[in-house]
């Protein structure tokens, strides 16, 4: 991934939100005191569980609820009007559009609200519905669209205007393995041109495979920012040695000594023979276990490296 | 352009809406029945006629405009649609400016093609059109934009569709008629000071809709002095201005949740 990460291109200072209750006037925090950057070209994954206060960060960025407290600079300068917002994409957790539209109105309406107009508006969304491969459906009504085809016109109206930064809220909600696929391949692309993406997503592989660092939320407060590379490169693997044989009696005792140096080591009892399934940290180790039970004249169903996923950094994150 | 933008998208929008073409065959229907009325009435049937279309061209103008006001906001922040406009460099008060003149252009519309409507009938009736007509049709838009306005104002304040709508038809029925309650309460000595005070104030902050209200001398043929038209666009156009300028300030505050 191309990421150049000279410049900050967004950055939160200290950001806390907190919504007061209707009846009480209670304030109830939804987010506090985020502090972080993200820099040109990244792409940026958001992560939290439900009500971890994600879309409160994004919508809070994008103007759309005001900050309790906090800074919000885009590009160097503080994030106030909606001048700034010229430069910045944004497609909601789903895509909402006006019922009464055809795609081509759609993506005009968009245009015209982003500053664009005449033959550079024309231009820019051939461009945009050829890049999101909606060409064809230009005169279709929105209302008819299927859910992966309204989140590709929802990706065409966030990046009309070319933006610099774009936040994508949820961007395979509800989307088949298809539909997955073709956002997944978008987000590269527009990665590839040099656009930086925040993406907030459940979708921890799509999250590990599209992003440079990634951010986790927990009840308001951002617990954890890292860079996948640099975790994958920190974590470390295990290497799991999988023995079978149809002599139960024989083979435990040789497993016992090949096992030795495993740090767990499970049996599974199948119809007339066992299977021994041993885990070691270090290669030399699971190496020298793996020469005694060719030696031993056990069966060897796998030898393989494990490294531990995002999904299992996430749980043992926000688990803590 | 972004607030034309936005106006355009609003009329569009709004035109689809059924149930305004309910209240528009319902006001000319209703016309139509007061031709029946009118035959066994005392006087020129005509006259009837043209009296209960002009007060139909203001009364179902301002339903309709409550009608397809009420939920223009509601339904974009309920829909979520609001969020593909304000994440745009639109600001908030080209979002409600657009809003206003989208629905004041739809009512318009509609308010025009009942009045022509009226006319036709009208000259059906009596063998020439009665060019004056268009007069009710000009002060009946000034009112009904004035409506929309108010209504706006509301939705962009109150969360349900439902208070907002009561308080838009208040304050329509309440403009109507705050002339008369003045001229009762403070001419014929039916008051107390806290009446007063209380009708003075509504007087103030209410619109004086009965500005629009010249059915009488269209219907007499009396004529309308150039300047009467000036002032009704004018007061029309400051308080719909002021109007949406509070409406602005509120939803500028409004948190998109």
């Amino acid at each position: 991934m191309n990421s150049n990460k000279s410049k900050v291109i967004l950055e939160l200072r200290h950001l806390s939100k907190s919504f007061r209750s209707h009846w009480t006037f209670r304030h109830i925090p939804a987010v506090q005191d985020i502090s972080l950057k993200v820099f040109e070209g990244e792409v940026f994954g958001f992560l939290g569980h439900n009500g971890a206060g994600k879309t409160t960060v994004i919508k809070t960025i994008l103007g759309l609820i005001s900050a309790t407290k906090g800074e919000i600079l885009f590009c160097g300068q503080s994030l106030k009007g909606p001048k700034q917002r010229s430069q910045i994409g944004y497609l909601p957790e789903e895509a909402y559009f006006y019922d009464h539209l055809t795609v081509r109105e759609t993506m005009v309406l968009c245009a015209t609200l982003c500053g664009l107009s005449g033959l550079t508006r024309s231009v820019k969304i051939a461009q945009t519905l050829n890049l999101l491969g909606l060409e064809k459906r230009e005169q279709q009504s929105v209302r008819t669209l299927s859910k992966g085809l309204k989140q590709r016109l929802g990706l065409a109206q966030a990046v009309i205007n070319e933006p610099s930064l774009l936040f994508l809220d949820e961007p395979f909600s509800g989307l088949d393995p298809i539909g997955r696929y073709e956002v997944r391949s978008i987000i590269k692309e527009l990665h590839r041109k040099g656009t930086a993406v925040f993406i907030s997503s459940h979708i921890l592989s799509d999250i590990e495979d599209l992003c440079d660092r990634v951010a986790i939320m927990k009840q308001g407060h951002l617990i954890k920012t890292f860079a996948l590379a640099d975790f994958k490169s920190e974590c470390s693997s295990e290497f799991i040695l999988s023995l079978g044989s149809n002599n139960t009696a024989d083979a435990t005792r040789d497993v016992q000594s090949i096992g030795s140096k495993a740090s767990t080591i499970s049996e599974e009892k199948l119809s007339g023979a066992v299977r021994f399934t041993l885990h070691f940290i270090t290669y030399e180790d699971a190496r020298a276990a793996l020469k005694e039970a060719m030696d031993s004249g056990l069966y060897i169903h796998s030898f393989e490296r494990k490294s531990p996923n995002l999904e299992e950094v996430f749980i043992k994150t926000v688990s803590q | 352009m972004k607030v034309i933008m936005i106006a355009l998208n609003t009329f569009r929008e709004a035109l689809r809406n059924k149930i305004l073409y309910s209240v528009l065959f319902f006001a000319l229907a209703m016309i139509g029945v007061s031709a029946l009325y009118a035959s066994v009435s005392m006087g020129s049937q005509i006259k009837v006629v043209k009296d209960f279309g002009l007060f139909s061209l203001s009364f179902f103008g301002a339903i309709i405009a409550i009608l397809a006001g009420v939920s223009l906001l509601n339904k974009e922040i309920k829909q979520k649609t609001i969020y593909n406009i304000l994440s745009k460099p639109v600001s908030r008060w080209q979002f409600i400016l657009g809003k206003q003149l989208g629905l004041t252009a739809t009512v318009s519309l509609l308010v025009g093609a009942m009045g022509l409507c009226l006319m036709i009938f009208c000259a059906a009736m009596e063998g020439s059109v009665d060019w004056m007509i268009l007069s009710g049709i000009f002060f009946a838009v000034m009112e009904v934009s004035i409506v929309a306005s108010v209504t706006i104002f509301f939705s962009s304040m109150v969360v349900t569709v439902t208070l907002s709508g009561l308080f838009a038809l208040g304050v329509y029925i309440c403009g109507r008629s705050i002339n008369q309650l003045d001229y009762f309460f403070t001419s014929q000595n039916h008051s107390n000071e806290i009446t007063t005070a209380i009708i003075s104030f509504f007087k103030y902050v209410l619109p004086d809709l009965s500005v629009f209200n010249v059915g009488d001398r269209i219907v007499d043929h009396q004529p309308i002095e150039l300047m009467y038209y000036a002032h009704a666009l004018g007061y029309s156009f400051f308080y719909s201005a002021t109007i949406i300028l509070l409406a602005v300030l509120i939803f500028e505050k409004r948190e998109m949740v």
